[in-house]
């Protein structure tokens, strides 16, 4: 039936009712004017509809896409964020995200260079809202005489480097204070938890407000901010699958120092219907905490400790300002891009931060060891990159570097990028000779900030831009890390990828259909290479790929091993079959103006790799990792718009980059006897 | 008696008592009604009602008697600090105080600009005058194939370029498009999307290429960060300038907010007017 027919008819049908028109027409019945009608519009359309697309949400794509975001941001509601200044709320986070630009402590705006597919507020769960509600002078909080030092302290007029010091001496014995008033049962816990609760609710609100399925998605998240007694960071991102029913307070530090009572928390929730997963960070700051072989209690893990951790910890945050925890030079030491953006602090700290059990690559291959004493792994994580901003704001462009700290790493000077002003140097020198570094003559800031960096981002391969799309993709842990850049990286593993996949239009499809993609594992196969399929494309506002690499990791008898393999070069070349190594592309910075080299690099790098050094009867993981040629580091940035040589000692270049979660290789069960 | 009168005159006690008599009616003349009143509180029915409202307000229900009494009596006591702290002057030099101040005088002004409802006039005037605020960009659904650099080379252009050929000649059958160049690793094909986007995901060069290709039969070749691309634009939205029926609320929403920055301004010139304002060279 044509389209104008089936409307006329099921108008004589409405009509029949008695909800049709009545009147002057009711000489006909409907059924003659129907067929009148019909004649009249002679096989036109009555109205035309032409070929509008509503894009409002478009359609799901079954080979999935990539999508960019960021799981880790700090607000005006984070205690620390607010003593930086930040007034930021989750609104503005998320205007932000969506490409707005907001305002910076510092008094500037920043906007990013292009809007993210998702983003989350995660605000830290412990005295969640406190400090904002100290420091306004209508509330219960504000009048607890220790909260007198906080008041107006984000006053508009307060928001300068004049207020540095005092937010810096104010701050600590803040926190200090209200814990001992606490425990001492001056402030009352009920009222500390309602501002917690109000807090908590808004973020919600926001989160809610800005979710816009199909185009924009927001997840509600927080962070649980614990960490070991020797100041080794623990800290891990909860974040919500969905925003209905959600808990009223999230489990803090407050509640339980040892992460085991979050993953209770969390699996309490699970049975209630509420989904959720935490990710942790900053490994490299956990002073070889954070992939430890035993639990919170120092008892070996058993199966049943290995299965609650990985059921709540799928992911882990492998790059983001606070240093990129990939692995490190002295456990990696044929690795020649290992020694990249280390952070070598405990966190909040400048005590060295022990390597052994703080980085990624030493926790996949302990996880190995763990499955060879016939236990679960609780190391089998994918991977994804954050920023951890607290002003709202990611900063992923080393071209414009706003760190996360606002007003106390808001100039150059203060991130120890360029030496501090003579009267600054000065001053400093008279009160506190500890706050300055002195380099080749030069007097710097003497703070961590150097050794962070401009990063980073958290991709999935999902379907569409919705909560559930995008939250399956972290659960499947399809996801991928990058420094910063919105470089897209694919990778499959199987048997039977033909040898023209990679010219093949169906690449993607028989990648799917054919093999395992990142985060899963790949059986063994009686007599079998396993073929990896990986593939990478630039960003094209960011510098051309220079190689693909595959990072191996395997157990053979009692010990681990690694081996970084490159499996694409630039221009045209093809790695050393002995070295496994692309030859140099040349590719130069300019380090005037920062300009890199023209026509040296790829636009996209792929290869079916197949692992020379293949047993098929040992353990192993692989793990692609894709470099861009060399582009100028921040503080390198820094100095040359002030005018000043980069400060020594520090990387003038870095080489941005992208690492997918791995494929696991699992060898076939032998038979026993 | 004339001595005596004199002696009076000079004995301390009288000049006491008479100093004592006069500040006494001096101070009744001052605190008497018939004065400026500021030192009576009076506490009326409205009064009453209206801490008996906030009461019910909290508290869901209405004040008992008793705490009627207590209402009234915080209510006093309330004012009597307000006045002896205002009498002090500790109003001044208070930085909250201060800015509180300062934030009553501006909402008065943000009450004026909000109170002035703009004429049917007033809008289409500023809608015409801010009409690139309200420009969407033009916006393009295009389909390519794509001839990867790294893969062919120098040649990935001519390929490209053969291909065209192709299709216009209809040696090549244009529906199985999607079938040829290189494995690309976005989407083949985009809807809607205007030319900053596009250079997201393609880089500047192929957007600006891209806005230069007539909408219809296939074209190019264009140049990306990848390579070279045979495209058809099978669309092109040009800048489109909502009317202002389609925006008036955010049209309205834009006129308040500029007429509440003009108001501010305009009453900050005016009070300005009523002073004399010196900066004095210090030795800085």
């Amino acid at each position: 039936m044509k389209p104008i027919q089936s409307i006329l008819w099921a108008g004589v049908l409405l009509a029949t009712l008695g909800c049709g028109p009545s009147g002057d027409e009711a000489t006909k019945t409907p059924a003659e004017r129907a067929t009148e009608l019909t004649k009249r519009a002679a096989g036109r359309p009555i109205i035309e509809i032409g070929n509008e697309i509503v894009t409002l949400r478009p359609d799901p794509n079954p080979e999935r896409n990539a999508y960019f975001g960021d799981l880790h941001v700090h607000t005006t509601y984070s205690m620390d964020a607010f003593a930086f200044g930040t007034i930021a709320t989750p609104y503005d986070a998320y205007r932000y995200a969506k490409g707005e630009a907001i305002r910076h402590p510092g008094g500037f705006d920043m906007q990013l260079r292009q809007p993210l597919d998702f983003y989350s507020v995660t605000d830290h769960a412990m005295f969640l809202g406190v400090a904002k509600a100290a420091a306004d002078t209508s509330t219960e909080v504000s009048k607890l005489p220790l909260a007198e030092k906080l008041h107006n302290l984000n006053a508009p007029e307060n928001i300068n480097q004049r207020s540095i010091p005092g937010r810096a001496s104010a701050f600590l014995p803040f926190i200090l204070d209200m814990i001992e008033a606490t425990l001492d049962g001056e402030a009352d816990p009920q009222m500390l938890l309602q501002v917690t609760k109000s807090a908590w609710s808004d973020i919600i609100d926001a989160a809610e407000q800005f979710n816009q399925p199909g185009r924009f998605t927001t997840f509600v998240g927080y962070e649980y901010t614990t960490s070991s007694d020797d100041q080794g960071n623990l800290h891990r991102n909860v974040i919500f699958k969905d925003g209905n029913t959600l808990p009223a307070v999230p489990f803090s530090r407050f509640h339980l120092q040892n992460p085991e009572g979050l993953w209770d928390w969390m699996d309490g929730l699970r049975a209630q219907g509420i989904e959720s997963l935490a990710i942790p960070h900053n490994s490299n700051g956990s002073n070889g905490q954070m992939f430890k072989m035993v639990d919170w209690a120092g008892d070996p893990m058993d199966d049943e400790y290995a299965t609650q951790r990985l059921r709540n910890e799928p992911l882990v945050e492998i790059t983001q300002i606070k240093g990129t925890s990939d692995t490190h030079p002295l456990l990696s030491k044929t690795d020649e891009w290992a020694d990249f953006e280390i952070m070598p602090y405990r966190i909040a700290t400048m005590l060295p931060s022990e390597p052994v059990n703080s980085y990624v690559r030493g926790a996949l291959r302990d996880g190995l060891l763990m499955e060879n004493r016939g236990l679960v792994n609780p190391y089998k994580f994918g991977l994804i990159g954050s920023s951890d901003t607290h002003t709202g704001a990611t900063s992923d462009d080393e071209s414009n570097f706003h760190s996360k700290a606002g007003l106390m790493d808001s100039t150059p000077a203060l991130r120890g990028s360029v030496p501090l002003p003579m009267w600054q140097s000065l001053f400093l020198g008279f009160t506190r000779p500890a706050a300055i570094d002195e380099v080749e003559g030069q007097k710097y800031f003497r703070t961590a900030t150097p050794t962070w960096g401009s990063a980073g981002l958290a991709a999935v391969w999902a379907e569409e831009n919705t909560r559930e799309s995008i939250y399956d993709a972290f659960r499947r842990k399809e996801t991928f890390a990058t420094t910063g850049p919105r470089m897209r990286l694919r990778f499959f593993a199987g048997y039977e990828f033909t040898e023209g996949v990679l010219g093949s239009q169906t690449m993607v499809a028989s990648g799917y259909a054919d093999g395992v993609t990142m985060g899963s594992d790949l059986l063994g196969r009686a007599g079998a290479v396993p073929q990896l399929l990986v593939w990478a494309t630039r960003d094209p506002l960011s510098a051309p790929l220079q190689r693909l690499q595959v990072i191996k990791g395997w157990l053979a008898g009692e010990e681990t091993f690694e081996k970084v393999y490159d499996v694409a070069c630039s221009d045209g070349a093809s790695p050393d079959p002995s070295t496994h190594r692309c030859p140099d592309n040349g590719a130069k910075v300019n380090l005037a103006d920062c300009s890199i080299s023209a026509d040296v690099g790829a636009g996209e790098l792929k290869a079916l790799w197949r692992d020379p050094d293949f047993d098929p009867a040992q353990k192993a993981f692989y793990y692609v990792r894709v470099l861009e040629n060399p582009t100028c580091r921040w503080s390198t940035w820094d100095a040359i718009r002030e005018g000043v040589e980069p400060r020594p000692g520090l990387k003038k270049t870095i080489q941005e980059r992208a690492w997918s979660s791995p494929i696991w290789y699992v060898p076939e069960e032998r038979e026993e006897g | 008696m004339r001595a005596s009168l004199e002696r009076l005159i000079r004995e301390p006690l009288v000049h006491f008592l008479v100093l004592g008599v006069l500040l006494f009616l001096c101070a009744d003349w001052l605190g008497s009604d018939g004065g400026s009143g500021e030192r009576s509180i009076v506490v009326g029915q409205d009064d009453v009602a209206r801490l008996a409202g906030q009461w019910e307000a909290q508290y869901g229900n209405p004040p008992s008697a008793s705490e009627i009494e207590a209402l009234i009596e915080n209510h006093v006591r309330d004012e009597i600090l307000y006045r002896e702290a205002l009498e002090l002057g500790l109003d001044r030099d208070d930085l909250i105080i201060r800015r509180r101040l300062i934030q009553k005088l501006r909402f008065l002004g943000e009450g004026l600009a909000r109170s002035a409802e703009p004429s049917e006039g007033e809008l289409t005037e500023f809608y015409a005058r801010h009409l690139t605020r309200y420009t969407q960009p033009a916006k393009m659904t295009f389909q390519h194939v794509y001839f990867s650099r790294d893969q062919r080379g120098e040649a990935a252009r001519g390929h490209a370029l053969a291909l065209l050929e192709a299709l216009s000649a209809e040696i090549t059958e244009v529906s199985t498009w999607r079938s040829l160049g290189d494995p690309f690793m976005l989407q083949r094909e985009y809807a809607d999307r205007d030319e900053r986007e596009i250079a997201e995901l393609f880089g500047p060069d192929f957007a600006s290429a891209l806005a230069q290709i007539e909408p219809g039969s296939w074209g190019g070749p264009i140049p990306s960060s990848y390579g070279w691309h045979a495209v058809r634009v099978r669309e092109r939205r040009p800048e489109a300038v909502p009317k202002l029926s389609e925006i008036r609320d955010q049209v309205l929403s834009d006129y308040s907010a500029q007429r509440r920055t003009e108001t501010d301004a305009a009453l900050l010139e005016e009070y300005r007017k009523k002073y004399v304002v010196k900066i004095l060279d210090g030795d800085r």
